[in-house]
């Protein structure tokens, strides 16, 4: 049973990328306007906060393929829990700005990330995203499912 | 950390830096890396945090309603501008407005620039809130294709308040 928890944790990071990169590709508008809402990157020139949404989504969905199938699975898990840190700093970092525009208490703020789930609630998805940027770097540390299984019992 | 870990990362990267590009330059949907989708108003005081300030005249609903006669007399005299998606839009728009989507200006513009320019008023919706595509449009119809500012209105409340009044929506992409 042990040696199918690699194999799990793969798939579930894999379909999460997957579900967010698919929906990020489809509607890119909405994930431009929250990217520029976190008032990071200048709107001057333009592509520097426009090539975002074209990249991003595909970052998540070349990452979910590669954790899947093991091409490249080190180096993707470790681009993808990089550009985690960084995205959660920000969200980290326009949760706090909020909480001194607002004088909201941290655990009511709640905003679009950009994530591809819509409005959240922050704290929740910090700590969902610290569990993200576990499961990227587990993915990159682990030996991987075949070298795991081969190390099962041989039955038979 | 071994060093084929870090090779893997850099090429991982450059791959998908290379496949963003190319969606960048390939696929219609993707964002025009060269468009300013949020151009300033060079007279606006922006405040973090706060409302963004337009400088533009408002409409109030009262007058919005009492305008939908107007609409499509010919030349106009009001026009309505929806700076909405095409799937909001036919999801339901006020009725006689044109689409005019901020983030697909180059879609509607040509054909709708000279009716624009007949117009002695231009009024932008979009979803209400703090929904700030009106605004963005209202920068671009009077920074980039030189409309004058003075003609142009924002209805602040948009279809959420439209809706609230109990005012009926028109579905479809027809005005």
């Amino acid at each position: 049973m042990r040696n199918y928890l690699p194999l799990f944790i793969r798939v579930a990071m894999a379909a999460l990328l997957l579900s967010y990169g698919f929906e990020k590709l489809h509607d890119p508008v909405t994930f431009l306007k929250s990217i520029h809402a976190y008032d990071l990157l200048p709107t001057n020139p333009p592509w520097l906060l426009n090539f975002g949404p074209n990249v991003i989504p595909l970052l998540e969905i070349a990452a979910g393929i590669c954790i899947l199938t093991g091409f490249l699975r080190r180096g993707a898990a470790m681009a993808m829990g990089c550009f985690l840190i960084l995205f959660t700093g920000a969200i980290l970092w326009r949760a706090l700005v909020l909480m001194d525009d607002t004088g909201q208490s941290f655990h009511n703020i709640k905003f679009d990330c950009g994530c591809g789930s819509g409005k959240v609630v922050i704290w929740e998805k910090l700590v969902f995203n610290t569990a993200l940027i576990v499961g990227c770097f587990y993915c990159m540390l682990e030996r991987g499912y075949r070298s795991a299984a081969s190390t099962s019992p041989k039955h038979g | 950390m071994p060093s084929s870990t870090l090779v893997q990362t850099a090429v991982f990267a450059v791959g998908v830096l290379l496949l963003g590009l190319l969606n960048s330059f390939v696929n219609p949907s993707a964002l025009d890396l060269g468009n300013d989708y949020f151009p300033a108003n060079p007279a606006a005081v922006v405040v973090s945090g706060e409302p963004l300030e337009h400088g533009y005249a408002t409409t109030s609903y009262a007058d919005l309603f009492s305008y939908l006669d107007l609409l499509y007399e010919e030349p106009p005299f009001v026009v309505v501008l929806d700076a909405r998606s095409a799937e909001h839009y036919a999801a339901g728009h006020i009725p006689g407005a044109f689409l005019l989507d901020q983030f697909h200006q180059d879609r509607y513009i040509d054909a709708l620039l000279p009716t624009l320019k007949q117009a002695a008023m231009v009024v932008v919706y979009c979803t209400g809130g703090d929904c700030e595509d009106s605004i963005f449009l209202s920068n671009s119809l009077v920074y980039h294709y030189g409309m004058d500012k003075d003609s142009i209105s924002i209805f602040e409340g948009g279809v959420a308040l439209w809706e609230e009044q109990g005012s009926p929506l028109k579905e479809g992409s027809a005005r």
